[in-house]
């Protein structure tokens, strides 16, 4: 259980990793559809942490020290992908108020 | 490329590019539907400019399409202050002598005095008739003779109006050729009666029926009575009707009224007052008058042509510089109409016969140009030529058929006029212009509605019956263009056909374009789907990082 647990969090760390890459080419579609596999890695870790905690079998040092890696790593691929995201979504803001702007407007040539 | 949107609703749509190339492709039909529209508005308004030009042109035309702008004729007179006088352009050129040796004036009556506006007259009905007294001569008794062109006029005097300004206001309220004031000449106010129109045949006559039974005494309404022949005078003549004495070359000529236009033909007199020396009328050609006309008119050409070289110009293909109307088959073809127009002869001229020979040439740019010298020689050999170019005119093969006038839209051509019977001593012509039954009246006939010579009016006199040859007549430039113009102007006209058809894919073009908007989804709704879905994968990712952070918080719980 508790090598299932280090890889699932290996494929998620990976999945993050692809969405990184992503964000970093702006292709937010690939984006959003890679966060769904590494949301359901993610619900697979809980529960996967939760049997473990029941059955009181814990991870060894080593798993340990790689699980904490792993979570970190995927941590701050995140905080990457976010600080990618914010000013997408703002320019998406201001482009919004623009075309309202521009809706205001007569069109020309009637 | 993702496919268009709107069949798979907005949650289909692509947030990889912001500022989406997908959204310009959908676009580019909208724009090409814009790109069109404003050519076909360059068009439209290249059109009415063309449209004006051409209709400013026709209205320096119209202006010039009658005879008298090209045989104007000036008149002077030696002494100005008694006689001055115009002609239409008929007149012979020459000179002649008149005299005027009394003025024609207006027979003006004078009531008795009354000491108010406001006294009472008396009631009745007062009748006044116009025409001219004669007194007796040799076995003719004096003699009334009432005017044929004036009708009496009737006023009943009641006790409405009654006083001597009620009875003025009555006077003045019929609008007849007599009109009447009060005048305070120091002894009392009198009534004043005044026929408007001068000449013995105006003088007045003033019947009265008077409610008091005597309609000649001076009490009541009858104090307004004025009957010479009668002896009825209640009223005193200030001023008697007289005529105009004039002589003419010698000759004694007596006439009603000071403007005199049936004695000198073609010139008009308005005496002014009488002579005490020969007055010397000189009639000549008012050269300025026709440089003047035929200037305006190649003014108005030029405005014309370089408006229509604007609309048309070629500077380099594909140019915008290129005028909006290059190749346009309906302008090419006013230009070519107008050209082939300008270089016409007439049918009726005889030596000046094109606008070449009066001075007017084109020069290479399509503008013409006036040679003021060669107009000059134009002019004072054959004025009459001048006028035939450019204003209608007709010769017939008859002496004996002369022309009238025509109408705007009689048709230049020649002919065949057919006389059945003679008009004149108060029967009617009868016979056919162009094989038409003609409208005739005396001896006047007019050509019918409907066929070419419509209009065309013909004098015929002499005593044959049958064929009386054929009449030319030319419409003359000036009528010519404004027809031709007409024809391009017209609402159903060329150029209205032309813009009708432009307006109304305008019209489809707007209509397209309003389909295709109402398809697409705005462009802020698209913005907003894209901030929705990039909303909903932010929102995911902190979710789940949250979680994450609590198993990380958890690692150390689990040691």
């Amino acid at each position: 259980m508790s090598q299932a647990l280090i890889n699932t969090y290996e494929s998620a760390a990976k999945l993050m990793e692809q969405m990184l890459i992503a964000a970093r080419q702006n292709a937010w579609e690939k984006v959003t559809e890679l966060e769904q596999s590494y949301m359901l890695k993610i619900e697979v870790v809980k529960s996967l942490e939760q049997s473990m905690r029941l059955a009181a079998e814990p991870l060894s040092a080593e798993q340990h020290a790689r699980k904490q890696a792993l979570v970190q790593k995927i941590l701050a691929d995140d905080g990457e992908i976010r600080n990618l995201l914010y000013p997408v979504m703002h320019r998406i803001t201001d482009m919004i108020f623009d075309a309202q702007l521009h809706a205001r407007m007569p069109p020309d040539g009637r | 490329m993702t496919a268009i949107v709107s069949s798979t609703g907005v949650s289909g749509l692509p947030i990889d590019s912001l500022v989406s190339a997908q959204m310009q492709v959908e676009q580019q039909p909208l724009n090409d539907i814009k790109t069109k529209i404003s050519s076909y508005n360059t068009k439209l308004s290249a059109y009415s400019t063309l449209k004006s030009g051409l209709s400013t042109f026709q209205t320096a035309v119209n202006k010039l399409a009658t005879a008298a702008k090209f045989n104007a004729q000036s008149v002077t007179a030696s002494d100005s202050n008694s006689i001055s006088a115009t002609a239409n352009g008929t007149a012979v050129i020459g000179s002649y002598n008149v005299t005027v040796s009394q003025l024609a004036t207006s027979q003006k009556l004078a009531s008795a005095a009354y000491s108010s506006a406001t006294d009472i007259v008396g009631t009745g009905k007062l009748t006044i008739s116009f025409g001219t007294f004669a007194a007796a001569a040799g076995s003719n008794p004096a003699a009334f003779t009432a005017n044929g062109d004036k009708t009496d006029i009737s006023i009943d005097i009641t006790s409405s109006n009654n006083t001597l300004a009620g009875i003025r206001d009555a006077i003045n309220a019929q609008n007849a050729s007599v009109s009447a004031s009060i005048v305070n000449d120091g002894s009392g106010n009198r009534l004043v009666v005044t026929s408007k129109d001068t000449g013995e045949v105006n003088s007045l006559k003033i019947s009265v029926a008077d409610d008091d039974g005597n309609a000649t005494d001076s009490a009541g309404l009858s104090a307004l009575a004025y009957d010479p022949l009668a002896g009825t005078n209640n009223m005193t003549q200030m001023v008697a009707a007289k005529n105009a004495l004039l002589n003419v070359d010698g000759m004694s000529i007596s006439k009603p009224s000071n403007t005199v236009s049936d004695v000198i033909q073609g010139v008009t007199l308005t005496l002014k007052s009488v002579t005490t020396t020969s007055n010397a009328l000189t009639v000549g050609t008012d050269t300025d008058t026709i440089q003047a006309s035929v200037q305006s008119f190649v003014d108005a050409y030029n405005s014309l042509n370089t408006s229509m070289r604007n609309l048309t110009k070629f500077v380099s293909a594909g140019s915008t510089a290129n005028g909006a109307l290059l190749g346009d088959s309906t302008a090419r073809n006013i230009m070519v109409k107008l050209k082939s127009m300008l270089s016409a002869s007439s049918p009726t001229a005889t030596t000046f016969k094109t606008l070449t020979d009066i001075g007017v040439t084109m020069g290479s740019d399509g503008a013409l140009s006036l040679d003021s010298t060669k107009l000059k020689t134009a002019v004072t050999t054959n004025v009459s030529d001048v006028a035939k170019l450019f204003s209608p005119s007709a010769t017939a093969t008859d002496p004996q058929v002369s022309f009238v006038s025509s109408k705007s839209d009689t048709a230049s051509g020649t002919y065949a006029v057919n006389v059945s019977q003679l008009g004149g001593n108060g029967i009617n012509a009868i016979g056919t212009i162009n094989g038409a039954t003609a409208i005739t009246s005396g001896s006047v006939l007019t050509g019918a509605l409907g066929n070419a010579s419509f209009g065309l009016q013909l004098s015929v006199t002499g005593t044959a019956t049958g064929s009386r040859g054929t009449v030319t007549f030319s419409k003359g430039l000036a009528g010519e263009l404004s027809s031709l113009l007409d024809g391009w102007l017209d609402s159903d006209g060329a150029l209205t056909t032309k813009t009708d058809g432009i307006s109304s894919s305008i019209k489809v073009l707007n209509k397209k374009s309003d389909d295709i908007n109402a398809r697409l989804p705005s462009i802020e709704a698209r913005y907003r789907a894209q901030y929705a879905k990039l909303d909903a994968l932010l929102s995911s990712m902190q979710s789940t990082s949250n979680n994450l952070t609590s198993q990380l918080a958890s690692i150390s719980n689990n040691n």
